[in-house]
């Protein structure tokens, strides 16, 4: 009796410490379960020339990004972005969930599976964190059709094709008040995107994607149509140098976006198409080109009315994976209204922490 | 009706297991080249083996193609390196791959650094980004002393396995092999180099820790001081002099490196840059894991005793 008594009291300690291990420190407190974590700050100092009214000029925080990411369970895999801005014209900052979505972990092979908020895979310039962005802001064609990052909550499925060459087609389905639809309505908005990746030789690839966005459209387009769709193309040729760590590379990309066709007199369309070039170690040197033509009164995210040209040049200069300064010359050219502008950009930024890898 | 859909579901069942029918050999996926002729020698005809980063290419800084994930789909077992050489590519190309059988934590997927049991370079004290933005976790380059080949394939033998036990027996036989035609080439490596013993040399990227501590070379400095960071004209100039200072007797750089400032500090420091296959295969007559070392070691003799230019 007494020897049982006393294994009894050293397996009962034996149980307790264990429980202290488990749980890292003693008040039960640990960072062993805590997310990857990862902030990046991204800065700009403007100065704007406008051909019809007074200059521009200032300097400010264009975003702060928090990203986390984690496994959650053994049945899903956690991704949440948190950005900050500044509010239009305004000297306050606004927050917004720019990701809140969960991976199924066990889906089977050549499927995935994504549920939450998430960046919508329309084209290639859509799903770009704003610190990947090839230029400053983003092509006026995507900022008038697609809004200034399109993030929504739903469903997304992928799955790999059995084709030769990489191919996954996307399908998912998004709530339909967006900003880009009918704001009011309670339908769903669904798309669809197919991604493909040809190798041409060991160091350059193509990557070919179709587009399509189809959700409820907004009041003022209603009494044209009650559904909106959008369809999109985008061709991405890259050529890498494997000889070299930090070697050239050429990035050459283009997209086209075009809504609903409605009638002879609104035919609205957009297209940029840019190249970047790794000419030394650390710099870079990109130019691109783009148009929009469409009704800012049908598209709510449209900039103006009519027709609008920009061209944008860039110099980048990125010491490390983490950090980079940009100085970037950019003209915007109003066919319409016969307003251009000018602007001298410098922008900055870094990431500290746990960053996930860039898609390719 | 119902003898239509017995049938379509006998179909169905019978084009499921086709695959598994038709690929008896395990699939195997390596990132490194060395990993992939290493894996070739211990699998054998039991598997079939491929390999993401070729040997001419950084493997720091591979480009995470999607034909690249394309290979690791229907792979059975992925190798890897590990120590966070990868980390900017390997995981996006897990992800992009969408296999179950070689997510992290399963058995498919070896990170054979486990096969170490002494790591070169960890950090010690405080460790940030100051110091670089690779290796993190200690030295990854670990492939370059062949002693460790020879514990990374033993590894790879119990892994191989475990995963198909049929022909357990054969990878531990090639293991066994291989153990025994590294070691038979050692001394003979190593007498190769003696002459060089406590030689003072100086690197371009951390890359030869592993290879020069095995071989008693000592690395004064590196012109790439902090790895992944490009070196700064005035660290270009400390490195010049201290290699002039401490009669530096070559600097080693890989095919990749930066060969305009390891041909410059070379000029400078009047001490000879000797280009080495930084992998299995990444120059001309560096074929096979042997082969490297053969390749290696003669040129580092050459180098180190006649100061022979290598360009
Ligand atoms: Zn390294």
């Amino acid at each position: 009796m007494y020897r049982f008594t006393f294994s009894m009291i050293i397996l009962l300690l034996l149980l307790a410490t264990d429980g202290y291990c488990a749980s890292g420190t003693a008040s039960g407190v640990s960072n062993s379960m805590n997310p990857a974590l990862s902030i990046n700050g991204l800065f700009k100092s403007q100065y704007i020339q406008h051909n019809n009214s007074a200059d521009d000029y200032g300097i400010e925080l264009q975003e702060a990004e928090m990203h986390f990411t984690s496994v959650v369970d053994p049945f899903w895999k956690a991704n949440v972005i948190f950005a900050v801005h500044p509010e239009e014209g305004q000297a306050e900052y606004g927050i917004c969930v720019e990701e809140a979505s969960i991976d199924a972990l066990n889906v089977p092979a050549g499927f995935s599976l994504k549920l939450g908020k998430f960046f919508v895979p329309f084209g290639k310039h859509a799903k770009l964190h704003t610190h990947a962005f090839p230029f400053i802001k983003a092509p006026v064609a995507v900022e008038s059709f697609l809004g200034e990052g399109l993030s929504e909550t739903g469903v997304e499925l992928t799955a790999s094709l059995p084709v030769p060459w990489y191919s996954d087609l996307t399908v998912y389905g998004i709530n339909g008040n967006t900003a880009i639809f009918d704001n009011e309505n309670k339908e769903l908005a669904y798309g669809a995107h197919s991604k493909n990746f040809f190798d041409i030789t060991y160091n350059s690839t193509i990557e070919i994607g179709g587009s399509l966005l189809s959700g409820p459209a907004s009041e003022d387009y209603y009494g044209l149509k009650s559904n909106m769709s959008i369809i999109g193309f985008d061709m991405t040729y890259k050529w890498i140098s494997s000889k070299r760590s930090h070697g050239p590379a050429l990035t050459i990309s283009s997209e086209f976006i075009m809504p609903d066709f409605l009638d002879d007199d609104r035919t609205p369309m957009g297209w940029y198409a840019f190249t970047q070039y790794r000419f030394h170690h650390n710099w870079w040197i990109g130019y691109t080109s783009g148009l929009v033509d469409c009704d800012s009164e049908i598209y709510p995210n449209a900039i103006s009315q009519g027709e609008i040209l920009e061209n944008k040049m860039n110099l980048t200069f990125a010491p490390s994976e983490f950090s980079a300064l940009r100085a970037e010359v950019a003209l915007y050219d109003n066919q319409a209204s016969e307003e251009d502008h000018l602007c001298f950009t410098l922008q900055w930024n870094f990431t500290i922490g746990s960053h996930p890898a860039h898609s390719y | 009706m119902s003898r239509n859909i017995l049938v379509i579901t006998a179909l169905m069942l019978l084009v499921l297991t086709l695959p598994g029918i038709s690929t008896a050999k395990l699939k195997v996926v390596a990132t490194l080249n060395d990993l992939g002729w290493i894996a070739e020698q211990v699998g054998g005809d039991d598997v079939e083996v491929s390999v993401l980063c070729p040997p001419h290419q950084d493997p720091h800084y591979l480009p995470a193609k999607p034909s690249l994930a394309k290979k690791l789909k229907k792979a059975d077992l992925l190798l890897y390196n590990g120590l966070e050489l990868e980390i900017g590519w390997l995981p996006l190309l897990i992800e992009t791959a969408r296999n179950p059988k070689i997510k992290p934590g399963s058995r498919g997927e070896l990170e054979c650094a486990d096969a170490l049991e002494h790591i070169l370079d960890v950090p010690t004290g405080h460790v940030d980004r100051s110091k670089g933005d690779i290796h993190p976790l200690g030295n990854p380059h670990f492939l370059l002393d062949p002693r460790n080949g020879v514990k990374v394939a033993l590894l790879i033998a119990e892994r191989m396995s475990e995963l198909d036990i049929d022909a357990a027996e054969r990878y531990k036989q090639r293991a066994d092999m291989f153990q025994a035609s590294v070691e038979k080439r050692l001394p003979e490596w190593e007498a190769l180099l003696s002459a060089s013993r406590n030689c003072p040399v100086i690197v371009y990227h951390q890359h030869w820790e592993y290879l020069l501590n095995w071989l008693d070379i000592q690395t004064i400095g590196s012109i790439e001081h902090r790895p992944g960071i490009s070196p700064s004209p005035r660290h270009t100039k400390d490195i010049i002099n201290l290699g002039r200072s401490q009669k530096c007797v070559y600097i080693i750089a890989a095919t990749w490196d930066n060969l305009k400032i390891a041909k410059k500090a070379s000029e400078r420091m009047d001490a000879p840059l000797i280009i080495l296959p930084g992998a299995t295969g990444a120059m001309e007559g560096a074929e096979g894991y042997l082969g490297l070392f053969d390749y290696i070691c003669k040129e580092l003799s050459r180098g180190g005793v006649d100061g022979v230019r290598n360009e």
